[in-house]
């Protein structure tokens, strides 16, 4: 039967090769040098109770070299044009991977940027399950984390600096060339291992384990507390709260899509990217995972609470298209009581992983 | 004159004749592939493994392009000045009579240097009598979605998008008269591929070594299908989406040429 079947598929592939108008052939992932010593450590991820497994990378597997590498350059100032700032910079494991409660970062000539940092963890998990290649940055304008890692190194505002110059300056440092040989098992650096290190060692930030994890998976009735209980009622009520329709209930608390949330804001967000009008001022629905470490809130950090947060959704977004129609369904808002608010931010703050500030794996 | 009109009508009824074998050979399904005769066929035949090498010279009407400050007049009544042109060719693909294709997968990032051809060779093409020849300009969807690549394809050659991850497929930039501005054309986006092909039926060659003369005849970018305008088209063109990309994507296409072929 199987025989059967793969005759088939050999002959569709046969067939739709010869009639096929635009073949599409994917670049092979680089090989290593024939016959050197390259031979990487896969390195195994230890996944947090409560998350799914690590999708599979083939063109970029996480291996102990590649990771170690990523975190060097993660937390180097060499990507920046003046070696003033590195990635870490704005992403502080000690608040999430976010910038330090900051607004908007600050690049290395003192322009600031328009957007929160995001926090960076559970990353994999986004190229996974993310339904179109809008994948990364508030505006979905990165397709996977390879590519993504380009932009914080040449934009302007952040840290100003060019590939080519920063690839000059990785092949002139004393570690770096034999780090990238042991990686990649090549004798050159060039853009694309660059990025692929960054984003297994990214990769490699996995948050889970929280109260609502075993409460969720664990089935473990007493993980939550009778508020905290009442706070995830509220989330799943339609009639209620209705936070799940975007932030799904799951691992990851998101649906990973890109909606309208009701603000006002002049920022068009994926529309910038999409060039579709019906996309401007749409932006990535966040995890709430973390929540406690990453204040503040929304693409431009307007919120500095969990409070305010959920006050914003309960009476102050806009309601009206462009809005999402899942603000549009409830025209008088959602008309939570005081206590209501208060059982919702407490549940919130149960999706917390301490141990993500603490993870030795992600020091410098 | 009667004479001379039977002679005329003789010689109309033998090309007549010859075109009609040639369609009806042409339409033959039947027609054995490995045809021993020596190639009369329209095409090219490679009677072995071999190699096309593509030279591309690139021209403003019928002269090479000149770069900035040299200034071209434009169907659209603008004077423009070229400072930069680069793309990406891939894939060229060669197809046989039978309409099956051989896609040779590959990215050339394209410069253009004044008054020096850019020349490449892709090897292992299989025998077989082909009959059309194309290729792309800019990266194809999979490679354009999934991470990145070396090479040509090395984002340090300042082909990519960061902040709307993609690569850049085709841009050409100058100055203009109409208002004395700068202009730039940065194609990209999965939508916007482009493809020029060309018919090799007007040729009857075989051998191994195939040599494609192709010309990029930038004039074409601002002379059409469409004529392209300062005055009402846009100068600046950053995104996939931009306004202008659906007037410039026929012209790119047309503006490249296949001027001569040869084979050995």
């Amino acid at each position: 039967m199987n025989k059967v079947l793969g005759s088939f598929v050999i002959l569709f592939l046969l067939l739709h090769g010869c009639t096929k108008d635009d073949a599409i052939i994917a670049n092979l992932p680089p090989q290593p040098d024939t016959g050197s010593t390259f031979k990487p450590t896969p390195y195994l991820l230890e996944i947090p109770f409560g998350l799914p497994p690590l999708p599979l990378q083939p063109n970029n597997p996480l291996t102990v070299e590649g990771v170690e590498l990523g975190r060097k350059l993660f937390f180097d100032k060499i990507l920046s044009r003046d070696l003033t700032q590195s990635c870490g910079s704005c992403h502080n494991q000690l608040f999430g991977f976010t910038d330090n409660g900051k607004r908007f970062s600050m690049g290395i000539t003192g322009a600031v940027g328009v957007r929160n940092s995001m926090p960076l963890f559970n990353l994999a998990w986004v190229e996974q399950f993310a339904r179109t290649n809008h994948r990364f940055f508030w505006d979905g304008g990165a397709t996977n984390l390879e590519s993504q890692a380009i932009d914080p190194i040449i934009n302007p505002i952040e840290m100003d600096d060019s590939l080519p110059n920063v690839l000059n300056k990785l092949r002139n440092h004393p570690q770096y060339p034999a780090m990238f040989k042991k990686a990649f098992g090549s004798d050159s650096i060039t853009t694309a291992m660059l990025m692929k290190a960054l984003a297994q060692f990214e990769r490699t930030i996995v948050s889970g384990g929280t109260r609502f994890d075993y409460y969720r998976r664990g089935f473990n009735d007493e993980a939550l507390t009778p508020q905290e209980k009442r706070g995830f009622d509220l989330y799943v009520r339609e009639d209620k709260a209705d936070c799940f329709h975007c932030h799904s209930v799951g691992p990851f608390m998101s649906d990973f899509s890109f909606r309208h949330n009701g603000h006002q804001s002049t920022d068009v967000g994926l529309g910038r990217i999409t060039n579709n009008p019906e996309d401007n001022g749409k932006f990535r629905v966040p995890s709430l995972r973390n929540l406690v470490f990453t204040a503040p809130y929304m693409h431009d950090g307007r919120f500095a609470t969990l409070e305010e947060v959920v006050e914003f959704y309960n009476s102050g977004a806009i309601r009206t298209a462009p809005a999402d129609p899942v603000l549009t369904k409830h025209p008088h808002g959602l008309e939570l009581t005081e206590a209501e608010k208060a059982d919702l931010v407490a549940f919130l703050k149960t999706m917390t992983d301490s141990t993500l500030l603490t993870n030795q794996k992600y020091f410098p | 004159m009667i004479y001379l009109n039977a002679k005329k009508m003789i010689r109309g009824l033998f090309v007549f004749t010859l075109l009609s074998l040639l369609v009806l050979q042409a339409c033959d399904d039947d027609q054995t592939k490995d045809d021993p005769t020596p190639s009369l066929e329209p095409g090219v035949e490679f009677t072995q493994p071999g190699t096309v090498t593509l030279n591309i010279s690139t021209n403003w009407g019928t002269g090479p392009l000149q770069l900035i400050p040299t200034a071209y007049p434009t169907p659209g009544l603008d004077t423009v000045r070229v400072s930069e042109i680069t793309y990406y060719l891939s894939h060229l693909t060669l197809t046989r009579k039978d309409g099956s294709k051989h896609l040779v997968p590959h990215h050339n990032l394209i410069t253009y240097t004044p008054n020096q051809p850019f020349e490449f060779s892709l090897t292992n093409i299989p025998p077989g009598q082909y009959t059309q020849v194309e290729f792309t300009i800019g990266v194809d969807s999979v490679t354009n979605s999934t991470g990145l690549h070396e090479g040509d394809l090395d984002p340090s050659n300042g082909m990519y998008w960061s902040w709307a991850t993609g690569y850049v497929f085709f841009r050409m930039t100058g100055r203009h008269a109409f208002d004395n501005k700068s202009f730039v054309f940065d194609i990209g986006g999965n939508a916007n591929l482009m493809k020029s092909s060309f018919s090799l039926t007007q040729y009857a060659l075989k051998g191994s070594q195939l040599q494609l003369n192709l010309v990029m005849n930038a004039a074409k970018v601002f002379a059409g299908p469409q004529v392209y305008s300062f005055a009402t088209d846009p100068q600046q063109i950053h995104n996939a989406g931009a306004p202008g990309i659906a007037k410039l994507m026929p012209n790119i296409e047309a503006a490249f040429e296949l001027n001569s072929i040869n084979m050995q």
